[in-house]
């Protein structure tokens, strides 16, 4: 692997403040706008706010409890509790940020129950792979959550935010509020970690 | 060069700028301590990346549109202690300014059709009203307006004017 360096590096896209971001970009009405109308009495705006958000909150909340089941029901309490307290949110701020600091929440609280692990039955995004393969890779998955369920509260949470909302540092910063420098330490040390368990899981 | 840990993770993810990245690359590929470091760290961000992305499921809106048609949200206070520092500031400063409050209500009010009257009660009274009171009277206004708004943000249950909810009703 060493030998294939160099040039040839994978390059990942860098990632600013997810795929939502993406979506505003084209023309449609900003988070805090929907916001704004929602804390008016607005339902359709909480049904867009909803559509635009739920696959991130799910693959966050998955990121962090490992259990795709767990992972939608806290998607659902997180929804309601935005509903509820739609207007304590402050337009002048970042909706996605109000979201997500809920969502870790969220999935923290629910990680602190003993509740039991397993990859279940929600669909996938992807597209199915042939049998042998889904088993593989099922296997694998099944390691990395395993592994990510050895981290820490604050390593689980900026993976999350980062594989499941596709959260640049910027924005994890923003969401926990912490300064930039230490959203990429906790990054970078939650990785190292991951490789340490991964590691000895397959030593 | 030291060795650049905390700069891999970043490289490898395509997030550290130039012309950084390029002096990392070029420290990687000359130290083995550093090469070994990027293998395991690029091993776990494709594992990462490789995860499966959840969908939510098709009913999802609905079934969230029903927990909340059963639990309406209630009506919240933003920010309750406004309203009530308001009034607070406003009692005190017209209890200071007593003596102006006293100077008014004794002025002699001219008949209804008197607009020269009432125009010149106006020019009296701006003249007696002192800063004390224009401030208590300010702040009362305040405190009554943050008051009303803080109770009048009530939402209707956002499934009221959904054709979904109504299909499923």
């Amino acid at each position: 692997m060493g030998s294939a360096f160099g040039w040839a590096l994978p390059r990942f896209s860098t990632m600013q403040n997810g795929a939502a971001q993406e979506e505003r970009e084209r023309g449609t009405p900003s988070d805090e706008a929907l916001a704004l109308r929602v804390q008016g009495g607005d339902a359709e705006a909480f049904t867009v706010l909803v559509e635009r958000y739920q696959r991130l909150v799910i693959n966050v909340a998955y990121r962090m409890v490992g259990d795709s089941d767990l992972a939608q029901d806290i998607a659902q309490d997180v929804f309601m509790n935005v509903y509820q307290r739609i207007a304590q949110f402050d337009t002048r701020r970042r909706f996605y940020s109000w979201l997500y600091r809920i969502t870790v929440n969220a999935a923290l609280h629910e990680r602190r129950r003993p509740a039991p692990a397993s990859l279940n039955e929600l669909p996938l995004e992807d597209t199915q792979p042939q049998p042998d393969e889904l088993a593989e890779r099922a296997e694998a998955d099944r390691e990395l959550q395993a592994a990510l369920q050895t981290l820490s509260e604050r390593e689980r949470t900026v993976i999350g935010l980062r594989y499941g909302a596709d959260l640049g540092y910027d924005a994890i910063a923003e969401v926990l509020q912490v300064p930039l420098g230490m959203a990429k330490t906790w990054l970078f040390r939650a990785k190292q970690r991951l490789a340490d368990v991964m590691e000895r899981g397959a030593a | 060069m030291k060795h650049p840990s905390d700069e891999l993770a970043r490289l490898i993810s395509g997030d550290l700028r130039e012309p950084r990245a390029s002096a990392v690359r070029a420290h990687v590929r000359e130290c083995a301590h550093c090469q070994a470091a990027y293998d395991r760290l690029e091993a776990v961000e494709v594992r990462l990346r490789a995860l499966p992305r959840l969908a939510p499921p098709p009913d999802f809106m609905l079934h969230l549109q029903a927990r909340i048609a059963q639990a309406p949200p209630a009506p919240v206070r933003s920010r309750p202690w406004a309203p009530l520092g308001a009034f607070f500031i406003g009692v005190l400063a017209l209890a200071l300014s007593f003596g102006d409050l006293q100077r008014l209500f004794n002025a002699a009010l001219p008949s209804w059709t008197d607009l020269n009257g009432w125009w010149a009660l106006l020019q009296q009274s701006s003249a007696d009203i002192s800063v004390t009171l224009a401030v208590g009277m300010c702040a009362l206004a305040v405190g009554c307006v943050l008051l009303v708004r803080s109770f009048a943000v009530t939402l209707p249950p956002p499934h009221a004017s959904n054709a979904r909810d109504r299909a499923l009703a």
